[in-house]
């Protein structure tokens, strides 16, 4: 191992100009100016209550790093950042489920800021209550759901990006369209024990 | 409208509402995090080190195990008390018969690459003609010019004891040969700016990976590279610099030999009349180490590690400091703060490498 070069290494190195009439890649800075706003949705949306977006929006960054300087299509950033913010905030959960089941977690975590924060009180009301049946779900599921369903990944995608098979993703959400059809109530803010 | 289809509407609604500067503030705090990275992969074993040593002693009884890149049929495989006899009478032995710690990567007849995963060893090794014998730990790689040597892990460095004959130490940045009777610790310790500015130390290629001291917050310049030196002597270091060094060394030699209240004497020593030199966050460290490995003091131990963090917060031991610490409390009985510092370390390090030994170790202990 060479510490001194791999220090010098940059998580993104500079390329060299493209062809005429082909976009020129982004750099790591341009990667995340562009898309900054886009993953730490996709992370509220997974896991409304975290308590560190910026802290996850970057680490998220910072492991997609060496991945996106492979991608040799440029489209496939967005997808490819996705994949990682949903990777990492799955283990986030994870691990706090953990943590929580060995009394050891926070427990007394804050609201999610995106049920005080939004526009419609109806709309607040009804996510309030999903998250509350998600969080009682096994974070496969979750994940599944919150991709299909809010996010409105397509089956394929969801599939692609839980690494996953077809049949699998569907069954995940089903399972969890069923337990939010269960407990959510008709009029959208009611959870049933 | 169905019940999914709300959700899906609601659900489009949920944005971070950033504007440009919040996208700013955490662009910049993500610069500081790959600058930190950086750092810290640089900084030789820090965290390799770390993992070997934390997994050695959070989790008693636990083997970390390194996995032979390239071994030939006839390659030694480590006996039960983790000794590793070769075909030509060489042989290495772990320290406290910790079996896994030694791994056999490569065994051919020109050349014997034996990796050393944590703790420490002694080496007996026959002088061959057209054979090298090379010990990796970490980044610090031991070469064997045919004689017997000890290699230890502690954090991020390594010791190399040499009793007989003659090994090249080579840490990626410089690299050092160490005779019978002589010892040292690798990478060298990083000498402050103002020694480094000397240029008779060390050339100016030979940029060294250890930095225990990070720059505070905010602070964007570019980081200045850190220089590594041989270790800091009367004549080459600033006035003050010599004695913790001396002292560091004198606690490395102390706990090797087994004199443990020494070693810790001289460790707090070090913490409390140096603790703005860049050894301090090791020397604590190393104290809660032996405080909870060797003395087992727990409650002491904990205070060590949490000084240990405290004097350097953004350090490379800073994350194991805090998981030793969980474990400490845990084993002095004070399950209240064990949890509280568990629950810091969760929050902290959300993705910390420690997370699944921090939680053994508090539910064992529940």
């Amino acid at each position: 191992m060479d510490p001194v070069s791999k220090k010098s290494t940059p998580v993104l190195q500079v390329v060299p100009a493209p062809p005429p009439g082909e976009e020129a890649p982004l750099t790591f800075e341009q990667t995340y100016r562009r898309y900054a706003r886009y993953v730490a949705a996709v992370v509220l949306r997974l896991d409304p209550g975290v308590p560190d977006l910026d802290d996850v929006v970057q680490d998220v960054f910072l492991a997609a790093a060496a991945g996106l300087r492979r991608l040799r299509d440029k489209n496939a950033t967005k997808a490819w950042l996705a994949t990682v913010a949903v990777r990492m905030v799955r283990r986030r959960l994870r691990l706090r489920r953990m943590w929580r089941w060995l009394g050891i977690g926070d427990d007394d975590r804050p609201p999610a800021p995106l049920v005080d924060a939004g526009y419609n009180p109806v709309d607040r009301l009804l996510l309030g209550a999903v998250y509350q049946v998600l969080d009682g779900m096994p974070v496969d599921d979750r994940v599944a759901f919150v991709l299909h369903n809010i996010e409105g990944e397509k089956l394929e995608e969801v599939a692609r990006i839980c690494k996953c098979s077809l049949a699998t993703a569907k069954r995940r959400i089903a399972r969890a369209q069923q337990a939010i059809d269960q407990r959510v109530g008709d009029d959208g803010g009611r959870v049933d024990p | 409208m169905t019940l999914m289809q709300r959700i899906q509407r609601a659900g489009q609604g949920v944005e971070p509402e950033w504007d440009d500067r919040d996208v700013e503030r955490v662009w910049q705090g993500l610069k500081r995090k790959r600058r930190r990275r950086a750092v810290a992969a640089t900084a030789g074993v820090a965290s390799a080190a770390a993992i070997a040593v934390l997994a050695m002693f959070v989790v008693p009884g636990r083997q970390a195990v390194v996995g032979p890149a390239f071994r030939s049929a006839a390659a030694p495989a480590p006996q039960q008390d983790g000794t590793l006899r070769f075909a030509d009478g060489s042989i290495a032995v772990s320290w406290g018969g910790h079996e896994g710690s030694l791994a056999v990567v490569e065994d051919t007849p020109g050349r014997v690459v034996v990796a050393l995963a944590r703790g420490g060893a002694r080496f007996d090794v026959v002088p061959r003609a057209g054979r090298v014998f090379s010990v990796r730990a970490g980044a610090v790689t031991v070469t064997v010019l045919g004689t017997a040597f000890s290699v230890e892990r502690v954090a991020d460095r390594v010791g190399v004891t040499v009793t007989r004959g003659t090994v090249q130490v080579d840490w990626g940045a410089g690299s050092r040969r160490v005779a019978a009777g002589d010892d040292g610790w690798f990478p060298p310790l990083v000498v402050s700016p103002a020694t480094a500015e000397k240029p008779a130390v060390v050339p100016p290629n030979e940029a060294g990976p250890v930095r225990h001291k990070q720059k505070p917050a905010g602070d964007d310049a570019a980081a200045p590279a850190p220089t590594a030196a041989p270790e800091p002597t009367d004549a080459s270091t600033a006035p003050g610099e010599p004695d913790a060094a001396k002292l560091l060394a004198d606690a490395d030699r102390a706990r090797l030999a087994g004199r443990y209240e020494e070693g810790v004497a001289l460790l707090r020593r070090l913490v409390r009349e140096h603790q703005d030199d860049q050894r301090a966050p090791l020397a604590a460290f190393s104290l809660g180490r032996i405080l909870l490995g060797d003395l087992h003091r727990p409650a002491q131990a904990a205070m060590a590690f949490a000084r240990a963090r405290a004097l350097a917060p953004d350090g490379p031991l800073a994350e194991d400091a805090l998981a030793r610490e969980v474990e400490a409390w845990a084993q002095s009985g004070d399950l209240d703060r064990a949890r509280a510092r568990g629950d810091e370390y969760l929050r902290v390090y959300p993705n910390g490498t420690r997370a699944a030994d921090v939680n053994e170790a508090v539910r064992s202990n529940r």
